[in-house]
């Protein structure tokens, strides 16, 4: 009888420690990855440079996967058909970024940079070459 | 016909000269803010995308950022900034438009630490900052560092009594932007 009881106290006290694991990783979770989030758009730079041109708001922080030709390339990031800047993950650094090349890319949309004129993205990977 | 080819080449020569780099920009500038108070979670967050624009014969600097790009280690904190304390929808972006007093390139080698005056736009509301920046070459890049001081009522960020004591009074912000040559 006093065993018994004492083995459901257990369970209980196991229970009550699991949902706090739970709880403790929900609420400290990382923000989700960019490899792993849906995308809300998927087609060439140039379309998207002109739907986004609609509105603006609509599109910040939602994930795109955009194909386009590097126009310019440097050490933080590469720009698509000279509007749009496409910033690499951290500690991403892909090879064989050349000028004219068709890329295609995953990122972040942050926005319209008006102080450059460009359509930014962060976070970016490539998806294929 | 030779003093014609001299002169043009040396007219072209100068032109040239004069093209040479007015502007340094940066698409990629680290900005950080500081939110904490001792013994809580640290409230920080960096954003590496931010643009710069600084033209050196004026000493003029303008720089943008999108609140969205604020990089939070928890997700949870990320989305409350977002949506909660900065309303990043209504106000996606932050800008700074200013100037460094008497900056001279030539001079950068002697002279590193400049005066800077300028306005801080965050959600609509305008206000005058001053700090100072310390400048210095990295190989062709110019490396441009300062840190600002902020308060959540000056941009009508309302923190809700709840975590009033979580949050630090004094926001501080570090900034470091390493500006290339535009061309």
């Amino acid at each position: 009888m006093n065993f018994l009881k004492k083995y459901k106290l257990f369970v209980v006290a196991l229970l009550v420690c699991v949902g706090i694991l739970f709880a403790y990783e929900y609420i400290f979770k990382a923000p989700i990855s960019i490899e792993d989030i849906e995308v809300d758009y998927v087609g060439t730079s140039k379309e998207f440079i002109n739907i986004m041109g609609a509105d603006f708001s609509y599109w910040n922080n939602k994930a795109v996967i955009l194909t386009g030709i590097i126009t310019t390339n440097n050490l933080n990031g590469i720009i698509l058909d000279e509007q749009l800047f496409c910033q690499f993950k951290e500690k991403y650094t892909p090879k064989n970024m050349s000028i004219d090349t068709l890329i295609k890319i995953k990122g972040y949309v942050i926005g319209y940079d008006d102080l450059l004129e460009e359509i930014k993205l962060n976070q970016c990977i490539i998806i294929q070459p | 016909m030779i003093k014609k080819l001299c002169f043009w080449l040396i007219v072209s020569l100068f032109s040239v000269y004069q093209i040479r780099a007015q502007k340094y920009i940066t698409r990629t500038g680290n900005t950080q803010f500081k939110a904490s108070k001792e013994a809580f979670e640290p409230i920080e967050a960096i954003n590496k995308s931010t643009s710069v624009i600084f033209k050196i014969d004026t000493g003029d600097i303008a720089a943008q950022l999108f609140i969205s790009a604020f990089q939070f280690k928890v997700a949870l904190m990320q989305e409350h900034f977002n949506e909660n304390y900065m309303e990043s929808d209504l106000f996606p972006k932050a800008t700074f438009t200013g100037k460094l007093n008497n900056f001279s390139i030539n001079k950068i080698n002697e002279i590193n630490t400049y005066f800077l005056e300028g306005s801080l736009t965050i959600r609509g509301i305008q206000k005058k900052v001053n700090s100072e920046v310390f400048i210095s070459f990295k190989n062709d890049n110019i490396l441009l560092k300062t840190k600002l001081i902020v308060k959540p009522e000056d941009f009508n960020i309302k923190i809700p009594s709840i975590v009033n004591d979580k949050i630090a009074k004094d926001i501080y912000i570090d900034i470091s932007y390493e500006l290339s040559e535009k061309i």
